[in-house]
């Protein structure tokens, strides 16, 4: 939740008058905070004053379409230092599960049911869930079984929030752009009287939707029903061979519809879309296996064939206005109805083998081989490419199996492996093809597609080795599992972005050579080990580098993989970039000028000044990750928790670009009347033999921050994303009594959970565990206007019986 | 065993006797076509285009111009050109069209069934190539969209090639004048929404781009000879009714763009000081459609001086004229501008004032002032080239600052050209912005986007390595 400054309202320059929310007033066009000072027994005219109307009637300063202007009395003007955090609401989430299983001579099921009902803190938002899956196994005869598995489920939301930055996400009109003076109460009841339908009701009409209105009508919803499952069969010939056959299917349909509103800010008219996305996977594969035992050896074998099939479905149609309001229909279009639609197939071909090999419990290897035939990779004329083969190897020894190792170890294994993974992509990346465009006078129109597709795509290859160790000692009771890789991928198939002036944005690649490397330590104590009391208390430790090794030849300088902006704007953007040798994650952006000591450079008028030249922010990777769980057991009380440590790697901060210029945060409450000083220096000698004084010129507060935070420079806004959170707490108690109900293995478990419960970091606003979209790729080391998280408190009661 | 051999047997069969089966026609693409018809891409070209920049006229080309001043997020207008907040950078919007008419031209080119385009995919190459220079100077343009091939890093080419070399503006003008004589097929025209198929519209739109780019290379090269042999073919663009414009609609979705934008976006834009003074000063009434009254006085209108430090000024947007109907609420009545015959007359007078034309320079300025008052649908006061200020040479004003004057006040939202034309001529004379972030200079080019200095990084060094990238470093053809 961001912290904000309470001490100025709305305004610019330290005046504000409301008279229409349209600019018709004093500084009432955008809602900075710039205002007057809050609680000193001022009145101003606000969007919630009143204005009596000639027949008599009160309504509110904001009801411009009702009282058209006419006076509003001024009211006082004060802070709401609560305004946001009074517009989240408790949230729960309901959640029953219930599970019943059996079996008989010639099998057994499983069914289970379960229903989840989540009302989120963001008012008007809710999610449910049911799911049904069943499982059944029968066997008609000793050798031949069949199994089968179904799962059903079905998920709904009347509204899903918006996110990133914009009008369709509350929090542009409640952190960016709410003003500290904002009574967001009053905006519940969020149409103009007379209007309702028509007109909402809201603090501005240029930019800035009321936030209920959004979040209440103007919805997201959508409804998916999955349904996926397998049914096999498999016939065992004798102890050593069998023949399996396997077919499974998910299949997904998904219903979205969008309502906007008459008079929403970007939909004067409203707006109205349905889409449909299906989605339909299948897979088929047939397995013999051979399994044999003699003399300590154990030889486990297997050879298969699948066929995966991938339907992709979506149809949008939409219109973007409405003859009459509130009617949620394309039949209600007031404009062109426009239509979108989308198939996509693959079909991947496989032949695969496997060899296990284990000696006297104490050696194990294991060989395989794998190829695939994918449709990605073909081009609409040629096949040639779609081939590809991995094999992979690995052996594991269980020293303690096979040497006498001193009394203090329980169990030592060492084990190493190599393996290849090939893959493809998305169907059609091999050919390019045109993209219909706005029509004109409903005449067609289409233009290239942005993106150079590419017709001889190789598949994609990562080599790894990995080596670890499993090492015990004292019957267990303190453990350590070590695991080290170092994996190159090759031939990595992505969309690079490239520069328009060559025609294109993006092409489809076989890129750089990267090669990650990490080390995982898992490791466990147990001080006390007893029926009564236990103590278990582990940790779990990982570090990952990834750099690239290798560039496109084409390439000089540095390689950009990805980007995010404000809108798409040119000069709003971080940029994912690497060079050759350097390590992946590395954020660039732009800042203000500064000299050879860092010190930034201050002009004649006290300002920063612009560079544009690109410099890299950090990188948003953690040096690493350290988690620490414990669980403590007490005769029936049981005790877990868990904590989150995660160390290094930079955030870029939307949040604090958007609402520091907007004045609304804590960092732009110190306002001095006598202006602000930027610290830094200012050059008194010439621009080839530089003389650095301190700045002393001093500038408006709102000049300061404003410019300070600005979005075009993103130097500013970034933190370090470093955090140490307390994710799980736990407390359950177990009723176990040996008469009555619980006789019989009957028990009932009350557990008390919380989630989330608090966290360390320099991040005052919000969660620092962040990603940003952008398009639809993620982008990691961004925040974009998030919602608060939530801190969570929930109650379990699980009975078996 | 015979059994597990058999079924080993058909498995196998069933996976390898099928590996790629069908592999080509399942990553077809089945949702778009692979190649289109002429049509669509020239109806794109010339619609997407006119669209853009009728945007990038308002938000961006008008401030630079000073018809508008933006009163918040307005760096732009504070003349840091590097951080626009809308519009700002049409460079995208010109390579992409760019793209789609190469297509185009290919097609044309390769296939004798679309012929008749090459004449006009070739003019518009010109055009959108003239039009990316004058606002950018050295642009890739001979190595620049020819990412299918590979190259996606292309080298960025001198204006002057670009201007004057083969294959160059000038070149391609007349290549497309001759592949129009030399068309003999019968095939029409189609997708074109400027002249609806008619050749001879054509014809004249390229004569009067020849001339436009004449007078801009008018200080760096000879051009009295070719303009007298274009101008006495008399086949250029004479009667509003040759215009290459097209029609903005009152309904989506080919409205013009600022109506259907929040309220905000629309608001952020007022009345300059500049065109206010001048305006006025002129008894213009196309002041009245261009703007409104404030909403404080419906007597008045008021204008405010360029690039206000929006965080040290308290503005409040009654007090001043926002933009006029035409811009949001009657947008039909709005075009989308690619030449006319009022800036081909406007050319003409100063071609003849120079005295690089032997022609009546004051008819030419007449005629062009009553075709911009008829293009803005304005009625042109009685005595406006009589007795008013606007008379030719007036209380001894200077003709050829009357006639750029003129030209300058019809291209609002000409895209950037009345901020290109000012760079030329220095008329009429702009006024240094109230709180500039560019030394109280105004810029004379625009900077390469970032994506350019990301994307295409070595070659945007050598392109920069002279100016730095610098908004102040003049283009070749801007001669002091």
């Amino acid at each position: 939740m961001p912290q904000f400054q309470n001490r100025y309202g709305q305004g610019n320059s330290g005046v504000f008058e409301f008279v229409d929310g349209l600019g018709g007033g004093t500084n009432d066009n955008i809602t900075y905070s710039w205002g007057p000072a809050l609680d000193r027994g001022v009145q101003i005219a606000q969007f919630d004053s009143p204005v009596r109307l000639a027949d008599g009637r009160t309504v509110r300063g904001g009801d411009v379409a009702v009282h058209g202007g006419a006076p509003i009395v001024a009211t006082p003007f004060v802070a709401h230092p609560d305004n946001l955090s009074d517009f989240y609401r408790t949230g729960h989430t309901i959640s029953n599960n219930l599970a019943l299983d059996g079996a008989y001579e010639r099998g057994h099921y499983r069914i289970s049911l379960s229903d989840f009902r989540n009302v989120s803190i963001i008012p008007g938002t809710d999610l449910e869930r049911q799911n049904l899956t069943a499982r059944l196994q029968f066997r008609p005869l000793t050798k031949l079984e069949f199994n089968s598995s179904i799962q059903y489920v079905r998920t709904q939301s009347d509204n899903r929030p918006a996110g990133g930055y914009g009008s369709e996400n509350v929090n542009y009109s409640l952190v960016a752009w709410g003003p500290r003076s904002l009574d967001t109460d009053v905006l519940r009841d969020y149409w103009q009287p007379g209007l309702e339908g028509v007109q909402q009701y809201s603090f501005n009409y240029t930019f800035f939707d009321n936030p209920y209105f959004i979040l209440l009508e103007n919805r997201n919803a959508f409804q998916r029903d999955r349904l996926f499952g397998n049914f096999s069969a498999r016939y065992t010939f004798n102890d050593q061979w069998s023949l399996t056959a396997r077919t499974g299917l998910d299949l997904s349909n998904e219903d979205r519809t969008f309502r906007r509103h008459f008079s929403s800010n970007r939909f004067r008219n409203g707006a109205y879309a349905e889409h449909d996305v299906g989605y339909r996977e299948q897979n088929t594969d047939v397995l013999l296996h051979f399994r044999d035992a003699w003399q300590g050896f154990e030889l486990d074998f297997s050879l298969g064939g699948n066929r995966f099939d991938q339907w992709a479905r979506s149809r949008q149609t939409q219109t973007v206005a409405l003859a009459q309001p509130g009617i949620f229909s394309l039949a209600n279009a007031a404009a062109p109805i426009e239509a979108f639609s989308f198939d996509g197939r693959k079909r991947i071909n496989s032949v695969f083998a496997v060899a296990k090999l284990g000696i006297k419990n104490q050696l194990f290897f294991e060989l395989t081989g794998r190829n695939d035939w994918s449709s990605a990779l073909a081009t609409p004329t040629s096949a040639d490419g779609a081939s590809f083969f991995y094999p992979s190897a690995s052996a594991s020894w269980v020293v303690s199996n096979s040497l006498q190792l001193p009394q203090s170890i329980s169990f030592l294994q060492v084990r190493a492996n190599w393996a290849q993974v090939g893959n493809d992509t998305d169907p059609y990346q091999t050919s390019g093809v045109f993209v219909a465009q706005t029509p004109f006078n409903s005449q067609p129109t289409f233009s290239a597609q942005d993106i150079i597709a590419n017709g001889s795509l190789q598949p994609e290859k990562t080599s790894a080795i990995e080596v670890g160790g499993d090492l015990r000692f004292w019957d267990d009771r303190l453990q350590f599992d070590l695991t080290y890789y170092d994996a190159l991928s090759q031939n990595q198939i992505i969309a690079l972005p490239v520069a328009i002036s060559s025609g294109f944005n993006q092409q489809v690649v076989n890129g750089s050579e990267v090669r990650s490397r990490g080390l995982e330590i898992v490791a466990g104590v147990r001080p006390f080990v007893g029926p009564k009391f236990s103590w278990y208390s582990g940790f779990n430790f990982s570090r990952n580098v990834t750099t690239v090794e290798d560039l496109p030849d084409e390439i000089e300088g540095r390689l950009t993989l990805a980007y995010s902006r404000v809108y798409d704007n040119v000069n709003q953007t971080v940029w994912v970039q690497v060079e050759e040798g350097g390590r992946i994650g590395d954020l660039y952006g732009t800042g203000y000028l500064k000299n050879e000591n860092g010190d930034f450079v201050i002009d004649a008028d006290g300002r920063f000044i612009v560079d544009n030249e690109l410099i890299k922010l950090g990188n948003y990777n953690p040096d690493f990750i350290l988690g620490w769980t414990n669980q403590l057991h007490y005769r029936n009380w049981d005790l877990h928790f868990l904590f989150d440590w995660r160390q290094g790697g930079i955030l870029v901060s939307r949040t604090q670009a958007l609402a520091g210029v907007g004045g609304q945060l804590i960092e732009t409450e110190d306002r001095p009347a006598e202006g602000i000083v930027a610290d830094g220096v200012v050059n008194v000698g010439s621009v080839e033999n530089p003389v650095w004084e301190p700045n002393t010129t001093a500038v408006s507060p709102e000049s300061y921050y404003r410019q300070f935070y600005d979005r075009n420079h993103e130097e500013n806004n970034t933190y370090n994303a470093t955090y140490f959170k307390l994710r799980e707490l736990s407390l359950a108690y177990t009723f176990r009594r040996a008469v009555g109900f619980f006789s019989g293995g009957r028990q009932l478990r009350i557990s008390l959970i919380g989630r989330n419960l608090f966290a360390f970091s320099e991040i005052p606003h919000f969660d620092p565990e962040q990603l940003a979209v952008q398009g639809t790729q993620f982008v990691s080391g961004i925040e974009d206007m998030s919602y608060a998280t939530s801190r969570s408190v929930g109650i379990k009661v699980a009975v078996q019986f | 065993m015979t059994t597990i051999k058999y079924t080993l047997f058909l498995a196998g069969l069933l996976v390898l006797g099928s590996c790629t089966q069908d592999f080509e026609a399942l990553n077809t693409n089945p949702n778009a076509p692979v190649r289109v018809e002429a049509e669509l891409l020239l109806r794109q070209v010339i619609y997407d285009y006119g669209d853009e920049m009728a945007y990038e006229g308002f938000v961006a080309g008008n401030l630079l111009g000073q018809y508008f001043t933006a009163i918040d997020f307005n760096l732009f207008d504070r003349h840091s050109l590097t951080e626009p907040q809308f519009g700002g950078n049409p460079w995208p919007t010109l390579y992409r069209n760019l793209r789609d008419n190469e297509i185009l031209l290919a097609e044309a080119r390769n296939n004798p069934a679309a012929a008749v385009y090459e004449g006009p995919a070739l003019i518009l190459k010109a055009y959108l190539s003239a039009a990316l220079t004058d606002m950018y100077g050295d642009v890739p343009y001979r190595e620049a969209l020819r990412g299918g091939e590979g190259l996606v890093t292309a080298a960025y080419d001198s204006q002057e090639s670009i201007y004057t070399e083969p294959e160059g503006i000038l070149d391609n003008l007349e290549k497309g004048l001759a592949a129009i004589a030399a068309y003999e097929g019968t095939a029409s025209l189609r997708g074109d929404i400027l002249f609806g198929g008619d050749l001879r519209g054509w014809v004249r739109f390229a004569q009067s781009l020849r001339i436009k780019a004449l007078l801009r290379l008018s200080d760096r090269i000879e051009v009295a000879t070719p303009l007298q042999a274009i101008y006495e073919s008399g086949d250029f663009i004479q009667t509003n009714a040759d215009n290459a414009t097209f029609d903005f609609t009152d309904r989506q979705p080919n409205n013009f763009r600022m109506a259907n934008l929040r309220a905000g976006d629309f608001n952020l834009f007022i009345l300059s000081a500049t065109t206010e003074d001048l305006l006025q000063d002129l008894n213009d009434p196309r002041l009245s459609t261009f703007f409104r009254p404030t909403a404080n006085d419906p007597t008045a209108f008021r204008g405010l001086l360029n690039g206000p430090d929006a965080s040290q000024t308290s503005i409040s947007v009654a007090d001043f004229s926002l933009t006029g109907r035409i811009f949001r609420e009657a947008t039909g009545s709005l075009d989308a501008n690619f030449m006319t015959a009022w800036e081909t007359a406007f050319l003409l007078a100063e071609a003849a004032e120079r005295g690089l034309l032997p022609a009546d320079a004051q008819a030419w300025y007449e005629t062009g002032v009553e075709l911009a008052f008829a293009y803005w649908q304005t009625e042109l006061p009685a005595d406006y080239l009589s007795t008013g200020p606007a008379a030719y040479g007036a209380n001894g004003a200077d003709p050829l600052e009357q006639i750029l004057t003129q030209k300058w006040i019809a291209n609002l939202l000409n895209g950037y050209e009345g901020w290109i034309e000012y760079r030329r001529t220095g008329f009429p004379q702009l006024r240094t912005v109230a709180a500039s972030l560019n030394d109280d200079r105004i810029p004379v080019r625009l900077p390469y986007p970032a994506d350019e200095e990301a994307l295409n990084n070595a070659n945007y060094l050598r392109a920069t390595a002279t100016n730095g990238n610098s908004v102040n470093a003049p283009v070749w053809w801007d001669v002091d």
